[in-house]
């Protein structure tokens, strides 16, 4: 099987489809390392998921049930996905999260218009979270969601916003105990107990090592002004 | 009464949530954020204490009337019970 380095991990994965095999191409390695898992879903279970998913292709079912799998096992490495657009400005990474529709690529395509070359998408949708020296790390993923908005590159974390909509700008240290759940409803959430636990755990000690903003922003370089300047500081 | 099977608490970043695993997560995808109190009950129904027990347990916690007392375990109560989170 083709082997990928995906936030510092070696995975083995035969993608079947264009969507996934593209996206992954970056990532791909050649060594001949054990790989730490391999995700292998077959073929006819893509087909079935796909027939009992409306509006679903067998392409997209193998794209979405890849990441899935590989965000699941991700939990075993110290790690763990935020439904969230992020983007480093300087080496440092800004991880911006809401429900999907609210407008988190809204916000980082602004940061890229305003920093330029500055700035780099880690992923706008799902970025991996991973503990490397102590440190929190935003790690690039193919599993972008719709856009293929990501970069193979890990880089310490600066800070993690949950964005809402506003009339006006403003942002504040998120209030850690409503943070929590916010957070947890953005993550992978596993059906088994242990891994559970894990998810649970590696939560906690994001929050405690990184910290939380809430911002209220319409769509103004304005916007980025408030949240890059608070952040960053 | 008891807590149901698959609710698992725990402290995540200094606050005490609760949350679904298994089945139990099917019906209930939420996460309960506990404050002191709530905790406190947490605890008590995990060990399968009724009612009165919890009234008593928390009057004399808090140093409060068991009136009073009352009042916040049947409204804890109330939100647990509506949430599915207890088995009589």
């Amino acid at each position: 099987m083709e082997k990928y380095n995906i936030a510092g991990l070696l995975v083995e994965m035969e993608p079947k489809f264009p969507l996934l095999s593209q996206r992954a191409h970056m990532y791909s390695v050649d060594t001949a390392d054990k790989a730490d898992f391999s995700i292998d879903i077959p073929l006819a279970a893509i087909s079935a998921k796909s027939k009992n998913t409306p509006g679903m292709s067998e392409e997209a079912c193998e794209y979405a049930w890849y990441g899935y799998e590989f965000y699941k096992r991700l939990l075993r490495f110290d790690g763990m996905m935020l439904h969230s657009s992020c983007i480093a400005v300087d080496g440092q990474a800004y991880l911006f999260s809401a429900s999907s529709g609210t407008g988190k690529s809204t916000h980082t395509s602004l940061w890229k218009e305003h920093f330029g070359d500055r700035a780099v998408y880690v992923n706008d949708d799902k970025p991996a979270l991973r503990f490397m020296d102590g440190k929190v790390c935003a790690c690039g993923t193919p599993f972008s969601g719709k856009t293929s908005l990501n970069s193979n590159i890990i880089v310490p974390v600066k800070g993690i916003c949950l964005l809402n909509r506003g009339v006006e700008n403003s942002i504040r240290v998120a209030d850690r105990v409503s943070a929590v759940p916010k957070l947890f409803n953005q993550s992978y959430r596993p059906q088994d107990p242990e891994l559970m636990d894990l998810a649970l755990g590696i939560l906690g000690r994001v929050l405690e090592s990184v910290p939380v903003y809430e911002l209220f922003c319409n769509i103004s370089d304005d916007a980025v002004l408030t949240s890059y300047q608070f952040m960053s500081r | 009464m008891k807590i149901k099977e698959g609710f698992v608490r725990r402290n995540v970043g200094g606050s005490e949530v609760v949350v679904a695993v298994g089945k139990a997560s099917v019906e209930f995808n939420a996460m309960i954020n506990l404050n002191s109190t709530g905790a406190f009950i947490w605890s008590l129904l995990e060990k399968q204490a009724d009612e009165k027990e919890i009234v008593d347990a928390m009057a004399e916690k808090y140093g409060i009337d068991t009136e009073l007392a009352s009042r916040d375990v049947r409204a804890f109560l109330e939100k647990a019970r509506s949430a599915g989170v207890i088995e009589e």
